[in-house]
């Protein structure tokens, strides 16, 4: 049957013969069959004390009915509720909310409401139908069948006097161009409040999640280390002594002092007053809000029993769910709705946002693991059920229901407060998910691969980032016991790369602590397809093996494509133009040409990708007719080729951090579009960066509140920030700023406002063209500037403060650099030497010496330093500070031994020592051989005369 | 699914030689310290003898034997085990296997010593314990997490449990030495997860070292060898008079590969048996 009748017929048949709907409402307390509903159409319902009123609703595209169940009697009625819908088409395939089913054999049923999206579709090649539960249906079960071609929606609801119970369900046709997909998309284009964060949320919402693992000590370290992290936002796991007396310092206030944890370091706990904890916790949000939005961890079915105890009808027992080893044993399950606590715990979610720099709450274990049959479930009179000897009860799940309710009417400095729920590995319910504005699966996709696609539906386009670090050796389909301590990297990177293809396939991003395992350059990418916001429809036909996705619309899409195969993969790829929007589209491939044909509103191109790699593709609309399109990136410029093209428009960002036209005309059949870093800054003129190197001590100039002081506290504290990491850890990259030595940070450089800035000497000015209007600000990029305004003056500055807040990360991310690529190698604590203890003597300035002296044979005598993370660098140099204090024979050299990958050596490059009596500097540098792949540096002493000596006081290693 | 067939052929063509094998290998493990290992054998209350049913949850949980092994039927998102206590001794290793099938309840095999507890973490995290720990199957990381690992690592290293096939779960431990253990509880059962069942056979709990006794069938061989498969060599002998080896194989966590090499040079590889 021609499609488009057959959609018409279906359409009539919703509209007009509504007479195949069915609904059974069965007493479960005398298992008696109240009223079958043949035909289900607007009217009210009426068996003794129990009424029915159906109404006809419409949502967007999806018809259905809004039954509401009302009962005048004195107890509760148990209701056993089933629709039905029987089609008049041959369907082929069934989709229960979780899995797609060839229907050969039936009944088909999936008894889970559950990682499940709240629908069921059947369907064949031309015509589908969907059955499904508009997403303010709070409900504890759902059962769902095809068989006898129809489908069934079954629930068990609990109805009394003063909780009349509604549930609507949406029926409707739909083509199934892409099956079951294309019966979500009209589900969130009904719905679409449901799918997205709340609006004026904090948008770094939509970044990377993650702990701060930091201590009251070192609050302004933890800014840098989240810039290094590309940390988005912090779920601040605990920041309280008590469950349920989240504002600690309010009215449940017990005793003197009490415990608050991560206070010295990040493993102490130390007890201390009401001032004190409320400036640990003032100080927590404001200097973590400074680059990550700060929401504040609750776990609002574990309660202390010191405030759980006043109020037994919310009380199920003891609770297993402590979050600090402090309310081990004294936690109590509760659920808060229904009962006066939840009013008490609402006012300490309200003093939370009042006192705190909070963006809103994060929900841990928001999933259901339990249910409550508490009096005060029954009060509340939501999402009730029972089972089958019908004790009456409601999900756990339901319980973070209403807080995220209230808290969505909170605002802070105009700021929307947010919620992100931790739905487990498992058993998370899509109605809790509704209700969220940002998902935590608490692990990688492949811990539960067959939640990762619901939980994606239901989220719709809110933010989901995956938790944990890799390896997962929680995955127990993997068996580690096989598996030696030497192949645990090459099985951990093989999980990032799992990970990073899921991420990129939903559009997801991984925890801070697999920033790293997925490259940062990575994760700007994933940041980006977030926002744009997850399309469940691929619109991509034929992509074979390949994993897609599709993020945002019109000329602001992206598609994803991803080859999870060990081997090369080829496929043809035809992209629905209509499904992106109206008009025609190409794509612009990050790297190298793509050549494309578009026919009857498809845009077709083969594509191969090697084994465990990806493309991005942006969308560019095309005005005109064009048959052929051809994108080509080469450096910083697309060129954008083909026939019949007048103007195109694309997104003004590419992935790999600059910026563009957003849109222009063709000449002669081609457009060429120049890039340009989103930050005007030039990080490989030394100028600007020896602003912040080891001999300079600028003064600071910037506005003494907003984003541009914030940015100047970091400047100020980012070189104590160096030492205390590499004292720490060796390296200037560390994700645990808590058990640095606190006692080391401090304000090394003083911050003053512009009116006050300094005539003489170095200085940074931090601030908008409106803080320095005297002076001529750089281009107008997308993320502010970094310029030399004379050789004394350095501006980072920006349009706005947001601008201003990028270029210093900007300018930061470079000074890290070149300190990454400068080893300082340390004498006093050696690590990576070849070389023995005593080859460290104490020296006359409190520091040590290297020494090498020779043996009573005149042998060679040497010690190396190893080059850690060569990574790119092909050039090294070297300078170092080197005293013979006795050298009469024989021949000391200095210099970088190059290895192959056999650990062969390749070659020495030395330097000659001459003797002298007084210190000298010896420097060099050396191109590394193209078989070179690690180097040493060497003192090497040949022949040396007995009771020779040298000293080395310094050695500073550089790549380039 | 003939691709895979074809796949298996291939692979076993190169691992065994043709015609009659020049090895024979028998491997002889420790004694099974666990009574009534399969279940089979019930007492009077039809439950299994030498085990008992811990049921922590106090919950409605069922038992069955008709599909191989015990079956526990699970309510959902409740916890008990069948028990049973072995003596063990310190600085020993010892090796825990079990078959296991679920589905929707998550299957878990619990070892706690009463006498000492090491403070390591029970679930695999740095330090392990080697005195109280779990060995987990989920349905949910079964046949479909299979499917998506196996294109990213070595599908010899993954498995998952699922509802139709049997699934060897293996750990060894070292019961830490002068702490006074004597004995460690092993318990098979379930860890919370949906309603649903678990299903456990053929538990083995012994020391792990094992004999593999091997004969060589030709005078034509100039050595023996047996690595793992990550290369490790357990065992080497140059051609002697002797045709009989005993060779003791220190754990039951790796497959080994016994190579044999002829006279003439070619060589021929042998899966150990590893059950």
């Amino acid at each position: 049957m021609n499609k488009f009748y057959t959609i018409l017929l279906l359409l009539l048949y919703s509209v007009v013969l509504r007479a195949q709907s069915f609904l059974t409402i069965t007493d479960a307390q005398n298992n008696k069959e109240l009223f079958p509903i043949q035909s289900v159409a607007d009217g009210t319902w009426q068996n003794g004390s129990l009424s029915v009123k159906i109404e006809a609703v419409k949502y967007g595209s999806l018809s259905g009915w809004k039954f509401t169940f009302s009962d005048s009697g004195s107890s509760h009625r148990l209701l056993k509720i089933k629709f039905r819908e029987t089609l008049i088409f041959q369907a082929s395939m069934f989709w229960d909310g979780n899995t797609e089913h060839q229907i050969t054999d039936t009944p088909i049923c999936r008894d889970l409401l559950l990682e499940t999206f709240p629908m069921a579709a059947a369907y064949n090649n031309e015509t589908g139908w969907a059955v499904s539960l508009s997403p303010d249906s709070e409900l504890s079960t759902l059962y769902r069948q095809y068989s006898d071609s129809a489908i069934d929606l079954d629930t068990r609801i609990v109805v009394d006097k003063d909780h009349p119970q509604t549930i609507t369900v949406l029926s409707a046709p739909f083509t199934p161009d892409f099956g079951w997909r294309n019966a979500v998309d009209a589900y969130y284009r009904a719905f679409p409040r449901y799918f997205s964060p709340i609006e004026n949320i904090d948008p770094r919402i939509y970044g990377v999640g993650g702990d701060h693992c930091s201590s009251h000590m070192t609050r302004l370290f933890q800014t840098h280390s989240a810039r290094q992290y590309g940390m988005d936002w912090e779920w601040t796991y605990a920041p309280w002594y008590e469950s349920g007396n989240w504002y600690a310092v309010g009215a449940g206030w017990q005793g003197d002092t009490n415990p608050v944890r991560r206070y010295k370091d990040v493993r102490d706990t130390s007890w201390v007053t009401r001032d004190i904890f409320d400036a640990f916790v003032r100080d927590e949000m404001r200097y973590g809000n400074i680059n990550t939005a700060m929401f504040f961890y609750i776990l609002v079915r574990d309660i202390h029993q010191n405030l759980a105890n006043n109020y037994p009808e919310a009380v199920q027992g003891t609770s297993g769910l402590p979050s600090i080893p402090t309310n081990r044993g004294k936690t109590k399950s509760v659920f808060a709705p229904g009962s006066p606590i939840f009013d008490y715990l609402k006012e300490q979610l309200r003093l939370i946002v009042e006192n705190y720099e909070v963006s809103g709450f994060a929900f841990d274990m928001a999933n259901s693991t339990s249910v409550f049959n508490t009096p005060s479930q029954l009060a509340y009179g939501r999402g009730r059920t029972f089972d089958d000897n019908n004790n009456i009860y409601t999900s756990d799940t339901i319980v973070p229901i209403p807080f995220a309710e209230y808290i969505h009417t909170l605002t802070r400095n105009g700021k929307a407060m947010g919620c992100i729920f931790n739905m487990a590995l498992s058993e998370f319910s899509p109605f809790t998910v509704f209700h969220a504005d940002a998902i935590m699966m608490e692990g990688s996709p492949e811990l539960n691969i067959d939640m990762v696609l619901p939980l994606r539906l239901s989220a719709g386009k809110k933010p989901i980032v995956f938790w944990g670090v890799v390896p997962y050796t929680a995955n127990t389909a993997i068996k580690w016991y096989r598996i030696p301590a030497s192949q645990r990297a090459a099985i951990a990177a093989a999980q990032a790369k799992l990970l990073h293809f899921k991420c990129l396939e939903i559009g997801a991003v991984p925890k801070s602590w697999n920033v790293g395992a997925i490259p940062i350059g990575e994760i700007e990418i994933l940041r980006t397809i977030q926002r744009a916001g997850y399309q469940v429809i691929p619109a991509v036909k034929d992509a074979g093996k390949f994993w897609v996705g599709r993020f945002g619309e019109g000329e602001q899409t992206i598609i994803t494509i991803s080859n999870p195969e060990r081997t090369a993969t080829t496929a043809t790829l035809r992209v629905i133009n209509h499904y992106l929007g109206d008009g025609v589209y190409g794509f612009i491939p990050e790297n190298g040409s793509l050549e494309q044909k578009i026919i009857n509103g498809e845009t077709i191109f083969t594509i191969t990708l090697e084994p465990h790699t990806y493309a991005v593709l942006r969308a560019v609309k095309l005005s005109g007719n064009p048959e052929n399109f051809t994108a080509s990136r080469n450096g910083n410029q697309v060129t954008l080729s083909g026939n019949n093209i007048t103007t195109f428009a694309c997104r003004k960002e590419d992935m790999r951090g600059f910026f563009g036209p957003a849109s222009g005309c063709f000449t002669n059949g081609q457009a060429v579009l120049t890039y340009l870093p989103i930050c005007d800054f030039d990080s490989s003129n030394p100028v600007l960066t020896e602003f912040m190197d080891d001999t300079n001590t600028p003064v600071v100039v910037a506005p003494q509140s907003g984003k541009a002081y914030d940015a100047a506290l970091m400047m100020s504290v980012y070189r104590p920030f160096v030492a205390a990491s590499i004292k720490r850890f060796g390296t200037l990259r560390n994700r645990e700023p808590g058990f640095m030595d606190g006692s080391m940070q401090r304000l090394e450089l003083i911050i003053v406002s512009p009116d006050q800035m300094p005539a003489q000497g170095k200085k940074i000015l931090i601030g908008t063209i409106s803080n320095f209007p005297d002076l001529t600000p750089g281009a107008n990029h997308p993320a502010g500037f970094v310029k030399l305004v004379d050789n004394n003056t350095l501006w980072i500055g920006g349009r706005n403060e947001n601008e201003v807040f990028q270029a210093a990360m900007t300018y930061f991310d470079a000074l890290d650099k070149i300190r990454n690529n400068t080893d300082n190698v340390n004498f006093i604590h050696p690590v990576g030497w070849g070389a023995r203890s005593e080859n460290f003597i104490n020296a006359p300035d409190g520091g040590k010496y290297l020494q090498i002296t020779d043996g009573p044979n005149n042998q060679w005598r040497y010690v190396w330093y190893g080059i850690k993370d060569l990574g790119t660098c092909r050039t090294l140099s070297f300078t170092t500070e080197v005293k013979t204090v006795n050298l009469t024979d024989g021949r000391f050299d200095v210099g970088f031994y190059e290895f192959d990958a056999n650990g062969k050596t390749v070659r020495f490059t030395p330097v000659q020592i001459q003797p002298g009596t007084d210190w000298q500097t010896y420097s060099g540098s050396i191109t590394l051989h193209p078989r070179t792949v690690s180097v040493k540096f060497y003192f090497l002493g040949r022949n040396m005369g007995k009771d020779n000596k040298v000293w080395i006081r310094s050695l500073v290693i550089r790549k380039h | 699914m003939i691709m895979k067939w074809l796949a298996s052929m291939i692979l076993l063509a190169i691992m065994l030689p043709l015609g009659a094998a020049n090895i024979s290998m028998e491997r002889i493990f420790a004694p099974n310290l666990l009574k009534n290992a399969d279940f089979s054998i019930k007492n009077t209350q039809g439950m299994p003898q030498h085990w008992y049913f811990d049921n922590c949850s106090k919950a409605a949980f069922t038992f069955r034997s008709d599909i191989g092994g015990i079956v526990i039927e699970s309510p959902g998102q409740k916890y008990g085990y069948f028990l049973q206590r072995v003596q063990v001794q310190e600085g020993v290793r010892y090796c825990i296997r079990a078959k296991i099938r679920a589905y929707r309840t998550f299957a878990n095999i619990w070892l706690s010593c009463p006498e000492y507890n090491d403070g390591g973490s029970p679930f695999g995290h740095y330090p392990v314990s080697q005195t109280t720990f779990f060995i987990r199957a989920y349905p949910h990381q079964g046949r479909s997490a299979k499917a998506i690992l196996d294109k990213f690592i070595d599908p010899d290293l993954v498995s998952g449990v699922n509802a139709d096939t049997w699934t060897t779960y293996t750990r060894e431990f070292t019961p830490p030495t002068g702490k006074g253990i004597k004995t460690y509880a092993i318990r098979c059962g379930c860890f919370g997860g949906y309603k649903g069942w678990v299903n456990y056979t053929d538990v083995y709990f012994g020391q792990a070292a094992s004999n593999l006794q091997i004969t060589v069938n030709t005078n034509n061989w100039s050595s023996i060898v047996i690595k793992d498969k990550n290369g490790q060599e357990y065992f080497r002998q140059n051609k002697t008079d002797r045709q009989n080896f005993t060779v003791t194989l220190p754990t039951q966590s790796v497959d080994y590969i016994l190579t044999l090499t002829l006279s003439d040079g070619k060589t021929e590889n042998y899966e150990v048996p590893n059950e």
